[in-house]
C-alpha cells in the first residue's frame, strides 16, 4: 500500500511510518507532499482532516493503533510517548520531551525525507525493544515482591 | 532579520466550559501567549506551526471557528514588542516559582527536623519539575529562569548534605 504525509517528518510521522511498515504492511511505501496536497490511490496520514490524524487529543500513531486494533502494551506505551513528544505535553510521559528534541535533530541531518524515515527506524526499533523489556520486567516483579 | 510568527485566532462554543480550558492548556504547552482574547501567537518553528494547526482542527471539530496565519510584524519595534511579551510571560512564570523559595528555605533552616527536610525535598523536586517544563516552552529565555535553576540546584545540594549528616537515614 502507498501512504503519504507532509514533508519534513517530525516524530509522529516518523513513528507512524515505522508502525505501518513493521506491524501492518512490510511493503508499505511512503511519499511526501506539501500541506493540503492529495495523492490519489494512496492513504494520507498525519494530515489535516485525515482519518489517520489527530483526534480528540490523541496523535496519529495512536489513531493507527486504534484503526488496526494493535493492542501490544509496548506499542500503546510508545504511543503515549509519541503523543507527549508531538503535542509538547511534558505531563504525559517523562520520555516525550527528549524524543521531541531527538527527532527535531534528525531533520537537521538530511534534507531527504526518506532518509529521515530510515534514520528513525533503528531508534524506534530500540525504543520498542526497551519498552517491551520494561513491560516484561514489571509483570515478573510483582509476585516476588508479595512473597517477601 | 524578520521573525515569522504563527497566529491562531479562534472562537469556541461557551459550553461546555472545559473546551475553552482544554485549548488554553494546549496553547500553554506550546509556550503560546495571547495578544488579545482568543488571539494567540508562537514563533513559526515547524513543530509549533504544526501544533497550532492541530489545535485549530480540534477547535473546529467541537464546533468552533479557528484561523491560523503566518505573519511578520510590519516594524522592528512591533517585533521587539512581541518578543518582550514572550519574555514577560516567561518572567512571570519563573517569578511565581522563585517566590515560593524563601518560605521553603526557611523551612530547611537549622531547626528543621527529618520530617521537615523530607517535605522540603519533595517540594524542591516539585518546583524543579515545573521549572524544567517552563524551560521546554520558553521561546525567549529570561535571566529569572537561570536564577531559578541555580537556586534550586543550591537547595538540592544543601538538602543532600544535610541528609548525609543524618545518621540512619539513606
Amino acid at each position: 500500500m502507498r501512504y503519504y504525509t507532509r514533508r519534513r517528518p517530525h516524530v509522529d510521522r516518523c513513528a507512524s511510518a515505522w508502525l505501518l511498515k513493521r506491524f501492518e504492511d512490510p511493503k508499505a511505501e511512503f511519499a511526501f507532499v506539501e500541506e493540503g496536497d492529495r495523492l490519489p490511490g494512496a492513504i494520507p496520514f498525519d494530515m489535516s482532516g485525515a482519518e489517520l490524524g489527530h483526534r480528540r487529543g490523541r496523535c496519529t500513531f495512536e489513531a493507527i493503533l486504534a484503526k488496526h486494533k494493535l493492542k501490544d502494551p509496548a506499542l500503546v506505551e510508545l504511543g503515549r510517548i509519541i503523543r507527549s513528544a508531538d503535542l509538547l505535553d511534558a505531563d504525559e510521559t517523562l520520555e516525550g520531551p527528549g524524543m521531541d528534541l531527538l527527532f527535531r535533530g534528525l531533520l537537521h541531518l538530511t534534507q531527504d525525507d526518506h532518509a529521515v524515515l530510515a534514520l528513525a527506524e533503528p531508534i524506534l526499533d530500540a525504543l520498542y525493544a526497551a519498552l517491551r523489556e520494561r513491560g516484561s520486567r514489571r509483570v515478573r516483579r510483582e509476585p516476588s515482591r508479595r512473597k517477601r | 532579520m524578520k521573525r515569522e510568527w504563527v497566529l491562531l485566532v479562534y472562537k469556541i462554543p461557551s459550553h461546555p466550559t472545559r473546551l475553552r480550558a482544554q485549548v488554553w492548556r494546549r496553547l500553554q504547552r506550546c509556550g503560546a501567549i495571547y495578544l488579545q482574547n482568543s488571539v494567540s501567537i508562537v514563533p513559526a518553528t515547524n513543530e509549533l506551526a504544526e501544533n497550532m494547526q492541530w489545535i485549530a482542527d480540534e477547535i473546529r471539530e467541537v464546533g468552533g471557528e479557528a484561523y491560523v496565519f503566518r505573519a511578520t510584524a510590519t516594524s522592528p519595534e512591533q517585533e521587539r514588542q512581541i518578543e518582550r511579551l514572550f519574555g514577560a510571560a516567561s518572567r512571570a512564570q519563573a517569578q511565581k516559582l522563585l517566590d515560593a523559595l524563601p518560605a521553603l528555605e526557611r523551612r530547611m533552616g537549622r531547626t528543621a527536623g527529618p520530617q521537615d527536610l523530607e517535605e522540603a525535598e519533595d517540594e524542591v523536586r516539585r518546583i524543579r519539575q515545573a521549572a524544567l517544563k517552563l524551560r521546554l516552552r520558553s521561546h525567549f529565555p529570561v535571566p529569572e529562569e537561570e536564577a531559578l535553576h541555580k537556586r534550586l540546584r543550591a537547595m538540592r545540594e544543601r538538602l543532600d548534605r544535610r541528609a548525609l549528616r543524618r545518621p540512619g537515614r539513606r
